[in-house]
């Protein structure tokens, strides 16, 4: 350990220091009396590290998690300082790249511990984590007169990702804004590492879904699918799940083999319902996989496919009255047949007006004779290219 | 804040007796407040003082429970005055009932079923803005702050579900002591954009399953969808104070609802539209009203007057002076006129 930090290895150090490497299995680690013999072999700063990381892996093999955070949380802010003092020096970016992954694990798992015994605040270690990221984002970002080479600047994107799977964790979105900012003004922004950028896109792509911004959401969502590795099947399927329903609104859906391939199969009755403008077929099928929607935060955009619904159903309709002039009643009627409940004239005309006003309708409806009128040339204008 | 600097109210009278007599020195009584027994805590800025005696000045929480009381039948029911005088007077001096809770820690941890009667003056404050953002609505903006009421809603309606959910984790039961139903219903129908309607879809089945809840979730997506007739259908049949909310939320679509129709009737020939017929869509009380917004967003009457030209090639343009915010309508005010306001503050009228 000590020869791998005194030449600069960062691979070799961070192994040293990850819950993922095999050395976290071994009992002789953390026996009696082992600060002093990491005092003995490693000199300072490392041996503070070392320490630290060692008595978090005690708490670990007891499973008090609550503990293990306090101790990974002084591992990282002690790093911070040091990683502060290395000049013109980025060799311990790996070193952060772990601890910042285990601190992030290891708030999740207390924050688990402190709901079993009936905590106040949900997430509020994470939130502390976030905290904590912030510091040495601080220290990368601000890093600004090394060389390409050497600059800290190079964490700042793993270090985003980390603090958005916190943000999205514990539902304060709007604090992903000012990362956001910082990753776009950085002349790296297209240089990170693909895994890191693919990750980046998936969250900035999901927050675009949350703030109803869908053709940003589209390009981001589309990057992060095509680019992440095609073995990382678990990742495709997640960002599948946002994809998929933000394609539909924009006019393209997804194939049965694709649905089938990635397993999501919840939305093959939406997808169907959609093509037949089947509200009732659409509606059951929201039902049906409602708590999988809320959970994954899609079912608000499936329930907008409705509108794409409409459109499909009505311009049946349409073609079925074979006349440029169709009295609303047909299309109220159909609405009726698709046991839509409750429903009238007004209300046949509002979504109607709607459709005309996102142009998926050309035309106008004629309050005096109570028909809609279309265009004669393509007023139903395919979708995708009206969006 | 940390706990440490939190104070333990010791006033037991609706104004503390220091503050009456400098304000009866300075002339600054109000004439609700005819003798030190009638008198209550006004709002101010500062709230620093010497530490040691403040706590003689911040009024403690039964206190404060019989100051809004007192406010509500003493004062509003009462209706000595024009409603817009009372709403300055009750306003200034919730929101000093408000800033009492706040420097005692109220509002940040758990005290069992104090924390209970906490949330319910939160919620007659709630009620309070919500029936005079409604009421007065009409008056200009010297007359009445519609900003600064929203701003106070707002305020008041996050610091609410802040304390359900402390009041969830700890003591689920006491839940039930709230009208925590009726203000989550409340701030979904009043929010801004989507974020409301992805908190209710993920609120517990059984919140969710309730009618009132049911009703205003599908009202708020029946608004994202555009579909503001089957929104405006479900909503006659809220409670009222829903309603009320409802409604201020509503005016803010009143422009998007204008484009969407104006958009889906308008031929190059020129169609009229009939105004009654649009003064229901809008939640209009008048024709006139109707006519009044249209024309202020660049549209035309026919010769009649009552009806309004939808042409292609006209552009609309939406301006702050027109009839938008404007929330009268005759019948909710002769509802209202026959409701005691304490009750409906109390939430007894649902």
């Amino acid at each position: 350990m000590q020869s791998s930090w005194e030449s600069r290895s960062g691979t070799e150090v961070s192994e040293f220091l990850s819950f993922n490497h095999p050395h976290v299995m071994s009992a002789k680690l953390t026996a009696e009396g082992f600060e002093k013999s990491v005092e003995r072999l490693v000199e300072s700063p490392l041996d503070e590290l070392v320490i630290l990381h060692l008595r978090c892996l005690n708490c670990v093999n007891q499973q008090k998690y609550l503990e293990a955070y306090s101790e990974q949380s002084a591992l990282v802010q002690a790093f911070t300082k040091l990683f502060q003092t290395q000049k013109e020096d980025n060799w311990a970016l790996f070193i952060m790249y772990v601890i910042s992954l285990d601190l992030r694990m290891f708030a999740i798992k207390a924050d688990k511990e402190l709901a079993k015994k009936g905590a106040d605040k949900p997430g509020q270690t994470l939130e502390k984590a976030a905290e904590c990221l912030m510091g040495l984002f601080r220290v990368c970002a601000a890093d600004n007169r090394s060389s390409d080479e050497d600059t800290k600047r190079w964490g700042m994107l793993y270090l985003v990702n980390q603090l958005f799977k916190i943000y999205f964790r514990i539902n304060k979105l709007h604090l992903c804004k000012a990362l956001i900012r910082a990753i776009d003004a950085s002349q790296f922004k297209d240089h990170f590492s693909l895994s890191q950028q693919v990750t980046y896109r998936y969250y900035v792509g999901r927050k675009a879904i949350f703030e109803s911004d869908f053709k940003s959401a589209e390009k981001f969502l589309t990057y992060a699918f095509e680019r992440c590795h095609r073995e990382c099947r678990n990742n495709k399927r997640l960002i599948l799940i946002y994809l998929i329903p933000v394609k539909m609104l924009l006019g393209h859906l997804p194939t049965p083999h694709l649905l089938r391939k990635y397993d999501l199969l919840q939305f093959s009755e939406v997808v169907q319902a959609v093509r037949e403008g089947n509200l009732r077929r659409l509606n059951n099928a929201l039902l049906q996989h409602d708590a999988f929607f809320i959970r994954c935060g899609v079912y608000l955009i499936l329930e907008k496919l409705k509108v794409t619904t409409y459109r499909n159903l009505f311009k049946k309709v349409t073609l079925l009255m074979k006349t440029h002039q169709i009295p609303i009643e047909a299309y109220l009627e159909a609405l009726k047949f698709m046991g839509v409940e409750d429903i009238d004239l007004d209300e046949t005309q509002c979504i109607i007006a709607n459709l005309i006003f996102e142009n998926k309708i050309k035309g106008y409806i004629s309050n005096s004779h109570n028909k809609l009128v279309i265009s004669k040339q393509n007023p139903f204008p395919p979708l995708a290219a009206i969006m | 804040m940390a706990a440490a600097t939190f104070v333990q109210g010791s006033c037991k009278t609706m104004c503390p007796p220091d503050e009456y007599e400098i304000r009866k020195e300075h002339n600054l009584v109000r004439p609700f407040e005819t003798s030190f027994l009638s008198a209550v805590k006004c709002y101010s800025r500062s709230a620093a003082g010497q530490s040691a005696a403040r706590h003689k000045n911040i009024r403690d929480l039964t206190t404060l429970e019989n100051t809004v009381k007192y406010l509500f039948e003493q004062v509003l029911d009462r209706r000595k005055t024009s409603l817009a005088q009372l709403y300055d007077f009750v306003f200034d001096r919730l929101r000093a009932v408000r800033q009492d809770l706040v420097v005692q820690g109220y509002l940040e941890g758990f005290s069992g079923l104090r924390t209970v009667t906490v949330a319910k003056i939160l919620e007659y404050c709630v009620r309070f803005y919500i029936y005079f953002q409604f009421r007065l609505s009409h008056l200009p903006a010297s007359a009445f702050s519609s900003h600064l009421n929203q701003n106070h809603l707002d305020e008041c309606l996050s610091q609410l579900l802040h304390l359900y959910s402390k009041i969830e984790v700890k003591n689920h039961d006491l839940l039930h002591q709230t009208s925590h139903i009726e203000i989550e219903a409340l701030d979904l129908l009043l929010s801004k954009n989507s974020a409301g309607l992805h908190r209710a879809l993920q609120l517990p089945s059984k919140t969710k399953s309730n009618t009132i809840v049911r009703n205003s979730i599908e009202i708020s997506i029946s608004l994202w969808l555009g579909n503001f007739v089957r929104a405006n259908h479900i909503a006659r049949g809220l409670p009222l104070s829903l309603q009320l909310a409802y409604r201020a939320h509503f005016s803010l679509l009143r422009p998007r609802v204008l484009e969407v129709y104006e958009r889906g009737y308008r031929s190059p020939q020129g169609t009229k539209f009939p105004l009654e017929k649009l003064r229901r869509y809008l939640l209009f009380d008048t024709a006139r009203q109707t006519a009044e917004f249209c024309v202020d967003c660049g549209l035309s009457l026919d010769d009649t007057g009552s009806s309004v030209i939808f042409k292609t090639g006209t552009a609309l343009k939406f301006s702050t002076t027109s009839q938008s915010n404007n929330l009268y309508d005759q019948d909710f005010e002769e509802t209202l006129e026959n409701v005691r306001v304490s009750h409906f503050l109390y939430g007894q009228s649902i």
